[in-house]
């Protein structure tokens, strides 16, 4: 394992490295070792306890607006001003951006897949309270609303009926009740005969003292 | 068509008597209708035959001269046709299907065509014996108990074999 020795990886990684990302390195790196030289000298500085004495920050000496302190709360009071106003700025550039670079991205991004890959759709359904929404619904303006005349003229009622009519044989329910109860009339005159049947029988059981007479036809074998 | 199917087209107050003997009311109404049917058949016909000899001939005719044995012979033997073959095909005469009657054998089956002409011919010639049926604890007629068939009532539109 030699190649991985200190002095060959240098040599080794450029030309394994395109140049773009070289650069990127670069900068990183000069950037990263500035930054943590200012952060090794400010620390050094501020812990100095010379720079933390009220002699330092207020001497007696000078007029209260010129001592160091004052000069110092001066700058802080004008970088909050400014600060202020760079985020007034900052969020109506973002106000003006966001959208167009939301439906920029939205343009490019499949959002419907990724959503249906990674949203627990269950979780969010369970989640809302769909009984309370549908109780402020009012149903019945919207079935108001509904064209149902244009519904049934897509509907194909004739093939409806005849499909069920074949089903239900109507012909024969036609035929059966009609041929039985052809009319109100027949009906009682047969309910008539049948409750005068049935009372001259019993007239008769009670003369004769018969027990009571069987009717069925079974009784008949 | 089930038999559930065949009891639920019948009136609720008609399910009880579904299948069970009939009573002498019924059967005599039923008789009647059948009677004034084979008559007003009878009538029409004869009427009809008097028409076609006025047409045929017209200064020749004259309304047959017939004697009342004659005519009640004829109107008998009328009769006897009518029921046999209605009681033979169905065991339903016309009046038995206003009133909702059939007439079977003792089984419950259809009469064959001599029970049918027998019963027939027993109605004919002692229609009175009807009135057993009152006194008969299952409601025979003499005529039933001669050829062995029963009267139930039945309202739906098909007979039962």
């Amino acid at each position: 394992m030699s190649q991985h020795g200190e002095a060959p990886k240098t040599i080794q990684t450029f030309p394994a490295r395109s140049d773009p990302d070289a650069a990127v390195d670069l900068v990183a790196g000069i950037v990263g070792e500035s930054v943590g030289a200012a952060l090794a000298v400010l620390r050094g500085v501020t812990s100095r306890p010379a720079l933390r004495s009220p002699a330092v920050w207020r001497p007696p000496f000078l007029p209260t607006r010129f001592q160091p302190a004052s000069l110092v709360d001066e700058v802080v009071r004008r970088g909050a001003r400014h600060r202020i106003r760079a985020v007034r700025q900052m969020g109506a550039v973002v106000d003006q951006w966001a959208p167009v670079l939301v439906e920029y991205i939205a343009a490019r991004v499949d959002l419907t897949n990724l959503v249906l890959r990674h949203l627990d759709i269950d979780r969010v359904v369970g989640a809302a309270d769909l009984d309370a929404a549908v109780s402020g619904v009012d149903i019945d303006a919207i079935a108001g609303r509904i064209d149902i005349d244009a519904i049934l003229a897509r509907v194909d009622l004739v093939a409806i009926v005849e499909d069920v009519m074949a089903e239900i044989d109507l012909p024969a329910i036609i035929r059966d009740s009609s041929g039985s109860m052809a009319s109100e009339t027949v009906r009682g005159a047969r309910m008539t005969g049948i409750t005068v049947d049935e009372a001259i029988s019993r007239a008769l059981d009670r003369r004769l003292f018969r027990g009571r007479r069987s009717s069925s036809v079974d009784a008949d074998q | 068509m089930t038999e559930h199917d065949e009891l639920s087209v019948l009136p609720p107050e008609a399910r009880p008597y579904q299948g069970t003997t009939a009573g002498i009311a019924t059967r005599f109404t039923a008789n009647t209708i059948d009677g004034v049917i084979v008559g007003a058949a009878l009538l029409g016909a004869y009427a009809g035959y008097l028409a076609l000899r006025l047409v045929l001939d017209p200064r020749g005719f004259h309304t047959p001269d017939r004697s009342l044995a004659f005519v009640m012979v004829v109107y008998l033997d009328a009769v006897v046709v009518y029921l046999t073959i209605a009681w033979w095909f169905g065991g339903r005469t016309l009046g038995d299907r206003v009133m909702g009657l059939q007439v079977t054998s003792r089984g419950g089956g259809g009469l064959g065509f001599l029970r049918s002409f027998g019963r027939a011919v027993l109605c004919v010639i002692f229609p009175i014996g009807l009135v057993w049926c009152v006194v008969d604890s299952r409601r025979r007629s003499l005529q039933d108990i001669a050829v062995r068939s029963s009267v139930v009532y039945n309202w739906l539109p098909r007979a039962s074999s």
